[in-house]
């Protein structure tokens, strides 16, 4: 934690000092300070996740985790497993879809809340657009699954009834409904994210736009050239979390869809599968196998997006 | 004026305190004095799942209901005044992480919980043999509970059906029910005292449609798409003799799958034909808000409980609902179908066995179950569960297809038919209700090359 004074007690190697380490009374009481916070983080993080690994190798049966030694067998399973592969694909769907939307109207709407001259007017949209944010996964799905009902009974249904359109099979249709629980988790998330586009919107010093309205930039020009690129670290920011927060899908899916991920198995995920395998099967051993295939496919996926940002950077 | 406010609200508050405390003065025995049984002395830890420990109000009828906790002191506490017991209410929800997390750190001696768990359990060796302590006890008879789940069930015995770790304390309802009404409306002849899949596909497709009386849109069926047991799918491979597969979950790995064989066919074109039928919410388990109620739309629902109907009869006394809605036995030849059954069980390390064992068989007792069944309606598990009010014809009928029930592999039980063969049936059921049902040949032979191929992946 510290080194002897420099000199007193260090050899001379080479022309630098070399650095001797020895507790002090002072390094104790540190690592006495923090021995909750370390015991905490490696009783309930790291001890869970090197015994997952572990468990990840072996057959186990219900609580039994030191089932038989299987080396990959479980990992092999679930690669040759066709339902493996459909919760992928439908978690990079509406994982993809919530991202991007996301990103792009909670950008749009900071944008407009930030542009208002009014404070109140200011304040009052943001705790409107954060409120949904506050609402419970479970209680938001129970209420899309009333708003998205698939008769006309339905209220979204009722209301394009109106327009003579037919209703919408919205978490019955196997095509579309993938694209109601994009809807679903934009209306619970957009709140969260224009809050963070917001501050960051407020941080982009002034003078920038003072700079740019003397070389007679409009208000697209400076938006486009000023507060995008200036806000690239949020929007890599927000890109990482909310592809993490998809690969994670699971509350909303498993409450409308059941264990089946219906209709059709179209809203099947990989946490779902997971669950199905874990808690309904007994089968830790897979599910802690299929649990390390996600780690390393968001793994591998927040890589990607940080060395595109970092490649962004050495452009600029 | 801020007196005045003051004074109010204080009106208020005085009145709203009043209303809303529970008297305690309710008679939670049935007027049967209730007498010390044993100086024998323990402490207990119960961890119940889904009891309601205080009074309350019953959020459907309105009625004031006993917590568990009076219940305790008025009965238990002076029947055995030495024994200590600490209860602990787990909701529902998770209920199996939470409670196999009390399991593995000993912090429970008895447990009520779902069938399929406490089968898992007793699997992994979490879970006591209850043998020794029935035989020993000439005050327990095991012959007052229903011979179908006290003796066949995997809620409550070993898998390969010697041993008995389990005593059945509540059963789940699973019956088909009709609407008396729709059925004169269309002119059907009622349902038969045990109607089969046939009779009941048949008699449905006469009921999709307007309605030649009122106009109004009806439905002939109606059953859960996405039952996280299939307990529907359960009955029917009763009635059509489509076992699924042969062994015995003692030993998993040798278990011989039948899945795509004809009988099983048979099942899946019921299904296929019978998806065409119910509101198109069903494959979310949504559509029959109003089954069991005066605005009711569907004809025939499965493997329903009747709990709605008899809500508005405690609440409303409306036998009108009663007699409109008529109970019959499930699809199985018999009348069977799936029976959910929740034990109590004993923790295999329970720290004091002998106070474990009262307090399990008072929690799983008539006394107990005619609490229960009073309070909060829960099915009883007793052949003779002289409590039930004669107007309750669900609960009834209920207790005579538990009575003929059996559990199959084709059960809650068997992990991969939780994790692979309910999802996929209740898939196959959501692709038939989009008119998109893939070759049922084709999708059984995919559905046995996976079970074979997860039991070749066992050691």
């Amino acid at each position: 934690m510290s080194s002897t004074p420099e000199g007193k007690g260090s050899a001379v190697h080479g022309g630098l000092p070399k650095r001797k380490f020895r507790f002090t009374r002072n390094d104790w009481m540190g690592y006495l300070f923090s021995a909750p916070l370390i015991i905490g983080v490696l009783v309930f993080a790291i001890y869970p996740m090197f015994a997952a690994l572990f468990m990840s190798f072996h057959q186990t049966s219900g609580l039994n985790l030191t089932g038989t030694w299987v080396g990959l067998n479980n990992y092999k399973y679930a690669l040759g497993d066709t339902i493996f592969w459909q919760a992928l694909s439908n978690t990079f769907l509406m994982g993809l879809w919530s991202v991007v939307l996301g990103i792009a109207f909670s950008f749009i709407l900071a944008s407009l809340i930030n542009n208002l001259k009014w404070n109140l007017g200011r304040n009052f949209f943001k705790a409107v657009y954060f409120l949904p944010n506050v609402v419970s996964g479970v209680a938001t799905t129970l209420l899309f699954s009333f708003l998205f009902f698939p008769s006309k009974e339905g209220l979204i249904n009722f209301v394009i009834g109106l327009f003579g359109i037919e209703p919408i099979g919205w978490f019955t249709n196997p095509q579309v409904a993938p694209y109601s629980i994009v809807l679903m988790s934009l209306w619970g998330a957009l709140g969260y994210n224009t809050i963070i586009f917001l501050a960051g919107l407020q941080s982009v010093p002034r003078d920038l736009y003072e700079a740019a309205e003397v070389d007679g930039a409009g208000t697209y020009r400076k938006w486009l050239y000023i507060t995008i690129p200036y806000l690239r670290p949020i929007f890599v920011f927000m890109l990482i979390m909310g592809t993490i927060g998809g690969m994670k899908r699971f509350t909303d899916v498993w409450l409308i869809g059941g264990t089946a991920g219906n209709p059709g198995g179209s809203l099947m995920t990989v946490v779902l599968y997971i669950y199905r395998n874990a808690f309904l099967a007994s089968q830790m051993g897979l599910a802690t196998a299929v649990s390390y295939l996600l780690f390393l496919i968001i793994l591998i996926l927040t890589v990607c997006l940080m060395l595109l940002n970092r490649r962004k950077d050495s452009l600029d | 004026m801020k007196k005045a406010v003051l004074l109010i609200l204080s009106f208020v508050l005085t009145f709203t305190l009043a209303a809303c405390s529970g008297g305690s003065n309710t008679d939670v025995t049935g007027g049967v004095k209730i007498e010390k049984v044993s100086d024998m002395e323990g402490t207990v830890r119960v961890a119940l799942a889904g009891w309601q420990l205080e009074n309350g109000i019953d959020a459907l009828t309105g009625n004031p209901v006993i917590g568990l906790n009076e219940y305790l002191d008025k009965t238990f506490k002076i029947m055995y005044p030495n024994i200590k017991l600490e209860v602990y209410q787990i909701p529902w929800e998770n209920v199996k992480a939470k409670q196999s997390a009390m399991l593995l750190s000993g912090d429970a001696d008895v447990l009520y919980t779902g069938g399929a768990f406490a089968s898992q359990w007793y699997q992994d060796g979490l879970l006591r043999d209850l043998d020794d302590l029935i035989a020993k006890d000439s005050s327990f008879d095991p012959g007052i509970y229903l011979e179908g789940i006290m003796n066949n069930s995997y809620s409550t015995k070993s898998p390969d059906g010697t041993k008995q770790f389990g005593i059945p304390a509540v059963l789940g309802r699973r019956m088909t029910i009709y609407d008396k009404k729709l059925f004169e409306d269309w002119g059907v002849e009622p349902l038969s005292a045990k109607p089969g899949p046939d009779e009941i596909l048949e008699k449905a497709k006469k009921m999709t449609g307007k309605n030649p009386k009122t106009g109004e849109d009806n439905y002939g069926l109606f059953w859960s798409g996405n039952s996280l047991n299939g307990s529907t799918f359960v009955a029917l491979t009763l009635a059509y003799g489509a076992k699924g597969a042969e062994g015995t979950l003692k030993d998993v790995k040798s278990i011989k799958w039948h899945l795509n064989s004809p009988e099983m066919v048979k099942v899946l074109e019921w299904l296929k034909e019978a998806a065409q039928l119910p509101p198109k919410g069903f494959v979310n388990a949504q559509g029959a808000e109003n089954f069991g109620l005066e605005k009711n739309n569907i004809a025939i629902a499965l493997d329903s409980t009747g709990g709605s109907t008899m809500s508005e009869y405690r609440s409303k006394q409306n036998k009108e609902l009663l007699d409109r809605f008529e109970p019959v036995m499930n699809m199985g030849p018999d009348g069977e179908g799936w029976v959910a059954v929740d034990p109590f069980v004993m923790a295999k390390n329970a720290k004091d066995v002998e106070a474990s064992w009262e307090v399990l068989k008072f929690l799983s007792g008539h006394m107990t179950q005619k609490y229960r069944y009073e309070n909060f309606s829960s099915t009883p598990t007793l052949k003779n569960a002289d409590f039930v009010t004669p107007e309750d014809k669900y609960v009834k009928k209920a207790l005579e297809i538990a009575a003929v029930g059996h559990s199959e592999l084709m059960d809650e039980a068997n992990p991969f038919y939780m994790s692979d063969i309910a999802p996929a049936i209740n898939g196959f059921i959501s692709q038939a209700a989009s008119g998109n049902a893939p070759d049922i040949q084709k999708f059984l032979d995919d559905l046995q090359s996976r079970a074979e191929k997860w039991s070749a992946n066992l050691k």
